[in-house]
């Protein structure tokens, strides 16, 4: 899935005022190279198989 | 005795009398105060308590008390909690904090075991970054090139140590970064197994994939360390009871035994690396290869997670504080804040994925090898640095072959290799099963005694 970056414009004043993060022009560059950076990760994460019941790694120890 | 000298020369020498554990401190901080300026590894020096702490030393040696580090002055990380000193961990905030009321717990384990903190050490912002090159302290110089970065993260440390200011450091490794700075420096280092040693008092990086751990400039010394850093503390929530499981008298059995493989794959290396690889190979006579699985993935999986576990504990100070941050680490954080729950949790379900087939891989091998960094210590401000036939952006590629083992919790030696006609080394990883730091620590020695590994004081630094 997901080859196709999301528009990173929207994504960022989607979210950011969600999470009260006042993000100014200047910063919009940066903040969208991170962005980009992440999807890219998250696309190549969303190929590898998991199993069902794989759990996540953090999980507290009682 | 200098502290030019190694951590056991300097226990020998305090612990027979030769010399007095003050005389070693004070030429210690001469050191440190003729080249913080040069290398600027300092951000605090700690004089007055390192004196007091070794006039301490003589009279408890005298009374039979063992100490494994009698009079070895050690420099920490900034992100160390230090008493009577504001936790600084490389920003401007961390400046106007309120001092901490205790150190460190390993800074205190070290000291019980008779070392002596000189000082903390320059760091990147909150250690998010692979050059030392801060934007609040002053980029960190490379004693072997001052043109060229120290970094990792803890560059300060792997200065203060490559120019024979101290002979040992702790710091932090959350994607990689003391192995990186024991890479570009030409030091030993290691991370241990996560769950290892004790966090308690460490500034957080991103809590999941943070390991504390030690450099040094031979695996002896480091190994006195480690041994020293060991033992359970109840307050770490990532710490595993186990037993003590020092490994000094371990290290002379060297391979022996050992099933060693070289990773393959994205691991291999290119160009320069890659040669190291092969020298190595030939020295241990290790022919074996290994895949390592979804090494892409992983070290995918360990930017998401650190990404968003940086955001999370920064979110507070990113909305009130924003300009008071490094602008590239601001960015960061702000990106890591807007990431989709499902990615991060994703993220983790593969990390479990990742360690049953790492735990998979050590049922056939011992210790698997494979580059620390993609390359030599780049120069100061260098963006992008040619590895074989590409072209890679330097702060995003450094991190590459040492991330995806902070993900699997995995215990490392970093092993500095000297480059035929080259002055600055670089590094290959010791890779090993949870909790066999000794396995990793023997390849380590067993390099260092073939004489391809060592981790001299930088020239120009060892004389004066």
């Amino acid at each position: 899935m997901a080859s196709k970056l999301p528009d990173l414009d929207q994504w960022l004043d989607a979210v950011a005022p969600i999470v009260k993060l006042d993000v100014p022009a200047e910063q919009r560059p940066g903040v969208k190279d991170h962005l980009k950076t992440a999807a890219k990760m998250a696309a190549l994460l969303e190929k590898v198989p998991l199993k069902d019941e794989t759990a996540a790694a953090a999980v507290y120890r009682a | 005795m200098k502290s030019t000298d190694g951590a056991a020369a300097i226990v020998k020498a305090v612990t027979t009398a030769q010399t007095g554990a003050r005389s070693v401190i004070i030429e210690a901080l001469a050191r440190i105060e003729a080249n913080t300026g040069r290398t600027k590894a300092f951000t605090d020096v700690l004089k007055d308590r390192a004196l007091a702490n070794a006039d301490g030393i003589d009279p408890a040696l005298k009374a039979g008390k063992k100490l494994p580090l009698a009079g070895v002055p050690f420099a920490v990380a900034n992100a160390f909690d230090l008493k009577g000193i504001a936790t600084r961990a490389g920003s401007k905030i961390g400046r106007d904090g309120l001092p901490a009321a205790i150190d460190a717990a390993l800074i205190g384990r070290l000291e019980a075991a008779g070392a002596i903190c000189a000082g903390a050490a320059s760091i990147d912002e909150f250690g998010l970054g692979h050059t030392g090159e801060t934007a609040h302290d002053g980029a960190v110089h490379n004693p072997h090139d001052l043109t060229a970065i120290a970094g990792g993260a803890p560059a300060g440390v792997a200065a203060a140590i490559a120019g024979g200011m101290v002979p040992l450091g702790l710091a932090l490794d959350s994607d990689g970064g003391l192995r990186i700075a024991a890479s570009l420096s030409g030091l030993f280092a290691i991370k241990p197994t996560y769950g290892r040693l004790s966090r308690v008092g460490v500034f957080p990086t991103a809590p999941s994939l943070d390991h504390t751990g030690v450099l040094a400039r031979s695996v002896e010394d480091l190994a006195l360390a480690y041994d020293a850093a060991q033992g359970v503390d109840a307050a770490d929530p990532a710490m595993i009871k186990r037993p003590l499981e020092p490994v000094s008298g371990r290290l002379e059995r060297g391979s022996a035994g050992l099933r060693i493989a070289i990773a393959d794959g994205d691991f291999a290396g290119a160009g320069e690396a890659r040669q190291m690889m092969d020298e190595i190979g030939k020295r241990l006579e290790v022919s074996r290869r290994v895949m390592i699985p979804y090494a892409q993935a992983a070290l995918a999986a360990a930017h998401l997670i650190g990404m968003a576990e940086a955001a999370s504990l920064h979110a507070e100070r990113l909305r009130s504080r924003a300009a008071d941050f490094d602008p590239e680490v601001r960015d960061r954080l702000a990106a890591g804040s807007l990431l989709p729950a499902q990615w991060i949790e994703r993220a983790q379900r593969f990390r479990r994925m990742f360690h049953e087939q790492m735990l998979a891989l050590f049922s056939t091998i011992d210790v698997i090898l494979a580059p620390a960094t993609p390359m030599r210590a780049p120069r100061l401000g260098q963006k992008s640095a040619r590895v074989g036939t590409v072209e890679v952006p330097v702060r995003q590629s450094l991190n590459s072959y040492t991330a995806a083992f902070s993900l699997a919790g995995l215990p490392v030696a970093a092993v500095p290799i000297a480059i035929d006609g080259q002055r600055l080394p670089l590094g290959v990883q010791a890779i090993a099963a949870p909790w066999r730091e000794d396995f990793a620590l023997r390849i380590a020695r067993e390099l260092e005694k073939s004489g391809l590994a060592k981790a001299p004081v930088a020239r120009g630094f060892a004389e004066e």
